[in-house]
């Protein structure tokens, strides 16, 4: 078993964290963690498995937990709230660090719409103006 | 939270509401206009130091008067070397620590409002009564809309006659949020010359009642945008 904490920053953007531990059993290795952010809002995290093998994500009769797609796990997580992952894979616990990457924190909005970095990129480019003389 | 104090003009009292919300709501007052900053000096390191990564965004932070600020130089070298890509992240850094930062943004709707409003919570509108100040004020808001930033709130600034009252109403329903009409008031202009928030230059002023319903008015704001973008 092991404890594992991993912290990341997408872009220098937000942060967000997993808590959590890796079990070996039969060949199997279960993951089970936490995931949390201290931002006053809610904030749509992606995960990654880093393990070296196929995601076996939870599943109700014949439907997978609908966080899961292709070993990426996204979900809302709201401010104070820590939500739950679990998921089972035929890889074995790594070595150095925590079977869950963080991918992405992106403030959660209700719709799609353009990207920020988009509108960013259409905005017109700063520069500090000539008459910002030193004083 | 983190709010951008914003509205497109220059000239409207973006960095005189700044520092009294600051004031107001015991946040950090972050002085992003990097160009033309307007808030009081400190002492130690500022944001261009922070932007070029030369400082610790807490570093940065030091109390004037009172106020917990992150001040900019007036430096046209500072400001060319700011890396404004880093400035949501420093935002962030500065929030964590003191739970509310007002951030003071520039004139114009260039890229570097555009990180300010997406690096922040929440956007607080500023204008005047006048055709071209809410003319700006509508452009920013529609740039805050394209950045997922909501608006917390609308201030109304140097007020003077009734008319302005039923322009505020106005504005109220183009921009989509609670509009507060702040009454144009010697004491404020004054307070904001020395450098001080008017609670502490005269507390006495009527300007001040209209700051403590907009701090009430933005509150509200932050608990609504927390829970409407709660999971279903």
């Amino acid at each position: 078993m092991n404890f594992i904490r991993e912290r990341a920053a997408k872009d220098g953007m937000q942060e967000a964290e997993t808590i959590g531990e890796t079990v070996e059993r039969n060949g199997v290795t279960f993951v089970t963690a936490t995931v949390s952010h201290d931002r006053g809002t809610p904030q749509v995290v992606r995960l990654a498995n880093r393990l070296d093998g196929p995601v076996w994500p939870p599943r109700l009769g014949d439907e997978t937990a609908p966080a899961w797609t292709d070993g990426t796990w996204e979900a809302r997580v709201g401010p104070d709230q820590a939500l739950g992952v679990g998921y089972a894979t035929p890889a074995p616990p790594l070595a150095d660090g925590g079977p869950l990457s963080v991918v992405s924190v992106t403030r959660a909005t209700r719709d799609g719409g353009t990207s920020p970095e988009a509108v960013l990129a259409s905005l017109d480019d700063w520069s500090p103006p000539s008459d910002a003389l030193d004083r | 939270m983190i709010l951008a104090v914003c509205g497109g003009k220059g000239g409207v009292g973006k960095s005189t509401l700044a520092l009294n919300l600051a004031c107001e709501l015991d946040a950090v007052a972050v002085d992003a206009d990097l160009a033309t900053p307007d808030l009081p000096r400190g002492r130690g390191p500022d944001l261009h130091d922070v932007l070029a990564g030369r400082a610790a965004p807490l570093e940065a932070v030091e109390s004037v008067d009172g106020i917990d600020l992150l001040p900019c130089s007036r430096s046209l070298a500072g400001a060319r070397a700011a890396d404004l890509t880093e400035l949501p992240k420093a935002l962030e850094l500065v929030d964590r620590q003191f739970g509310r930062v007002v951030v003071d943004c520039p004139a114009g709707l260039a890229r570097d409002v555009g990180y300010q409003i997406h690096g922040a919570d929440a956007v607080v509108l500023v204008t005047t009564p006048d055709r071209a100040a809410l003319l700006n004020a509508v452009r920013t808001r529609h740039l805050a809309g394209e950045l997922d930033t909501p608006v917390a709130s609308v201030v109304v600034n140097r007020a003077t006659s009734d008319e302005d009252r039923e322009i505020a109403a106005r504005a109220e329903g183009e921009l989509g949020a609670t509009t507060t009409l702040v009454p144009r008031r010697e004491p404020l202009a004054e307070s904001f010359r020395a450098g001080t928030p008017l609670r502490d230059h005269d507390p006495d002023c009527g300007a001040l009642t209209a700051f403590e319903t907009l701090t009430e008015r933005i509150e509200e704001s932050e608990r609504q945008i927390t829970e409407d973008a709660e999971p279903a």
